[in-house]
């Protein structure tokens, strides 16, 4: 080391000098910061067609929920986070409906493979919504009227 | 003994015995609907095509021998179905040859051209024998388009507990044959004819009977599904654990299933010696009353205000053993015989060993805990208790034992300070209801161990939860004698504990080691004080039961 470093205070104030030159220049320069104001700003998503993002339930024609109650996706599912009850359905074609469709956010690793499970594509993960952070964990658990709402 | 062979090995089998029970015993897999052990085979579905070759016979009835000296074989000139088939000597069978296979592929075709293929809202999916015969058997495509595929009826109500899918009924007649054969009271038949027929109830009535369940599990396909678990749980999520069924003295065999620590369903297990394939629509309907909201989950004691507080296991038992040590000669206990053989001998090892020898006493009440249909000669007995004879036993084995109607009057005179009680309902099984909750009203300090609550907790000072049947591992001895174990499929709700622990906790406090802490040891060394239970251990009980050497002469024929 030489003696400018052994005596320190040149050294610090060389770095108090870069720092201002920093601060300074982005002062100045503010439109080529590649840093944005997140949540304030948001980014465009240029995610890929195959992003796998927030779940939703599909809902037919009629408004009615696509899904069958047929328990495949939460057969399929590695994190075990979907929990089904299923009902006898009014409408006699139809048979069987979910009662109760809940996906536990906090456990779910968004795999997707509950979606390539599904026989009646009642499931998919096509909302590109990637921003899952709330204050409680009840409300991580989303219940069908969310899925279906998304 | 006809001796035949099938796929080059040669078997030897009862006379009478069909090809396909042949089969199947000896490890060899040939697939089939419509056949089932208990039932007669009509061979309508089918499905068990083999090829079958008889020896060339001379008209001296001798076997045609050939160059080498071994029979001529003639093949049959079509498949026959093996299920209808009875064995004869020297008969030739293949299992597994093209033509064998094309047949059995041809059939499952037609089996599925109208088969409306809603798999994944089928209950049967997971433990259906269509789907199973399909991955092993075809794995084609349909050459219907479902466009064209011709369409029945579907969630047809057969009565407040069956629904029938007339589209998935592949027409095998399974449970027609149940109730013409088993019941003896023909329900079903077949109307309309070719890809129209349809199972239908006989006019006017409707299946409402005390056997209608058994017709879910033994339809191959899920045109039967039961009201019961319809849309309740896809099956391969069901854990099964073998367990007995406690609510009468026939004790049947059957399988409780579970999933995230809730029962979801009970089916029979197939036991020839007790109930075969079958079980009784109540008896399958109980683990509603294991999951019964009411049940008692905290240990409870009855407070300075008279009423009943939770309280830590560790002070209700520390109560009750200082009231049983504290009242001297005014000890007495009542068993019941819902209990297990374990906890029968753990109760009576706890009165004799830590209780001077208190006496111990037993309704021997038939009334069980819920209503049954009345005994009918095919499984239901008029005793609702599954281990009355097993209260017999111990109690003949041990020495103060006393009757019940003498301890109930002695409570009622107030010569009972301390009364522990291991009953489900004490007051209303007794045969009079009234006297025996004026007795337990008048003990001073009254314990009771229960899975629910009865006139008996209500006036109870301490309360001591229990566990459900299928909470508990233990032994229960059929009214024959022969003893079958029973494990837990679940674990007791809250703060529940199996009675066996509730009654070594008693035993700890009270300084009492009986030098067993597992149902297993509880078991074996019943074993050694009984000499009913001598030589039996939970290895020679194993899934389906022992017959103690002092009931071998009680035993009745086999059901299947």
């Amino acid at each position: 080391m030489g003696l400018s470093e052994d005596l320190y205070l040149p050294e610090t104030a060389k770095a108090l000098g870069i720092t201002l030159r920093h601060l300074v220049t982005n002062l100045t320069h503010q439109s080529e910061m590649p840093t944005i104001n997140y949540p304030d700003v948001k980014r465009p998503l240029n995610a890929p067609e195959r992003y796998r993002g927030r779940h939703r339930l599909l809902k037919r024609e009629d408004g009615t929920p696509r899904c069958v109650a047929c328990m495949l996706c939460a057969t399929a599912c590695p994190a075990v986070c979907i929990h089904i009850e299923a009902e006898e359905s009014p409408t006699k074609t139809i048979e069987k409906r979910p009662m109760k469709f809940d996906i536990d956010m906090l456990r779910c690793v968004f795999c997707g493979l509950c979606v390539e499970a599904c026989p009646c594509d009642a499931i998919r993960m096509d909302t590109g919504k990637y921003e899952l952070a709330d204050t409680s964990r009840k409300s991580m658990i989303f219940d069908i009227d969310t899925l279906l709402n998304h | 003994m006809p001796k035949f062979t099938i796929d080059g090995k040669t078997l030897e089998v009862a006379p009478g015995t069909r090809v396909l029970e042949a089969a199947l015993k000896h490890g060899i897999h040939i697939p089939h609907f419509c056949f089932h052990p208990a039932l007669s085979a009509p061979a309508n579905c089918r499905m068990c095509l083999v090829d079958v070759g008889l020896p060339k016979m001379k008209p001296d009835r001798t076997p045609e021998l050939d160059a080498a000296g071994k029979p001529v074989i003639a093949m049959l000139p079509k498949l026959q179905t093996s299920c209808s088939t009875v064995v004869s000597e020297g008969m030739v069978v293949d299992t597994q040859g093209p033509r064998v296979k094309q047949g059995q592929h041809s059939v499952l075709e037609f089996i599925l051209i109208n088969h409306p293929l809603d798999c994944p809202i089928c209950d049967k999916a997971g433990e259906c024998m269509l789907q199973d015969n399909y991955f092993g058997w075809s794995r084609e495509d349909s050459r219907i388009e479902p466009p064209d595929k011709i369409r029945k009826h579907k969630i047809v109500d057969l009565g407040p507990k069956i629904v029938l899918d007339t589209e998935r009924c592949i027409l095998c007649t399974r449970c027609i044959r149940f109730y013409d054969e088993v019941t003896k009271a023909p329900s079903l038949g077949i109307v309309n004819r070719g890809t129209f027929s349809e199972l239908q109830v006989m006019p006017g009535r409707e299946l409402n009977g005390t056997y209608d369940y058994n017709i879910v599990d033994i339809c191959p396909v899920g045109a039967l599904t039961s009201r019961d678990f319809r849309f309740r749980k896809r099956v391969w999520f069901l854990k099964k654990t073998a367990a007995i069924c406690t609510h009468c003295a026939t004790g049947c065999n059957m399988t409780v299933e579970e999933d995230e620590g809730r029962l979801w369903r009970q089916t029979p297990r197939l036991n020839p010696a007790v109930n075969g394939f079958w079980m009784c629509d109540a008896g399958r309907s109980a683990y509603h009353h294991t999951l019964d909201a009411r049940r008692l989950t905290q240990p409870m004691r009855r407070g300075a205000g008279g009423t009943l507080e939770p309280a830590s296991w560790n002070e209700a038992l520390a109560f009750a053993a200082q009231k049983l040590r504290e009242s001297g000669a005014g000890v007495a206990g009542f068993v019941s015989n819902r209990s297990t053989n374990e906890e029968l001998f753990a109760f009576e090892r706890l009165f004799a060993q830590a209780l001077r020898g208190a006496p111990v006493a037993s309704l021997e009440t038939e009334v069980g805990i819920l209503p049954l249909p009345p005994a009918d000669g095919l499984l239901i007995r008029p005793d609702h208790n599954p281990n009355s004879r097993g209260v017999r036993e111990i109690a003949a084995s041990a020495g103060a034992w006393t009757g019940a109607e003498d301890l109930l009057s002695a409570c009622a005179e107030k010569r009972i300070r301390t009364l522990l009680v291991m009953d489900p309902d004490l007051v209303g099984r007794s045969p009079n209801p009234a006297a025996a909750e004026h007795a337990l009203a008048s003990v001073e300090n009254l314990i009771v161990i229960a899975s629910h609550p009865s006139a008996a907790t209500a006036l109870a000072h301490v309360v001591l939860p229990g566990a459900a049947a299928q909470e508990k591992d233990g032994t229960y001895t059929r009214f024959d004698g022969r003893v079958q174990r029973s494990r837990a499929a679940i674990p007791p709700p809250g703060h529940a504990r199996t009675e066996l622990e509730i009654l070594l906790g008693l035993a700890k406090m009270l300084g009492a080691d009986f030098g067993w802490t597992s149902p297993r040891a509880a078991f074996t060394s019943l074993a050694q004080a009984s000499k009913f239970f001598a030589g039996l251990t939970y290895d020679l009980i194993g899934p389906l039961g022992a017959v103690p050497a002092a009931a071998v002469a009680e035993q009745p024929a086999s059901l299947v």
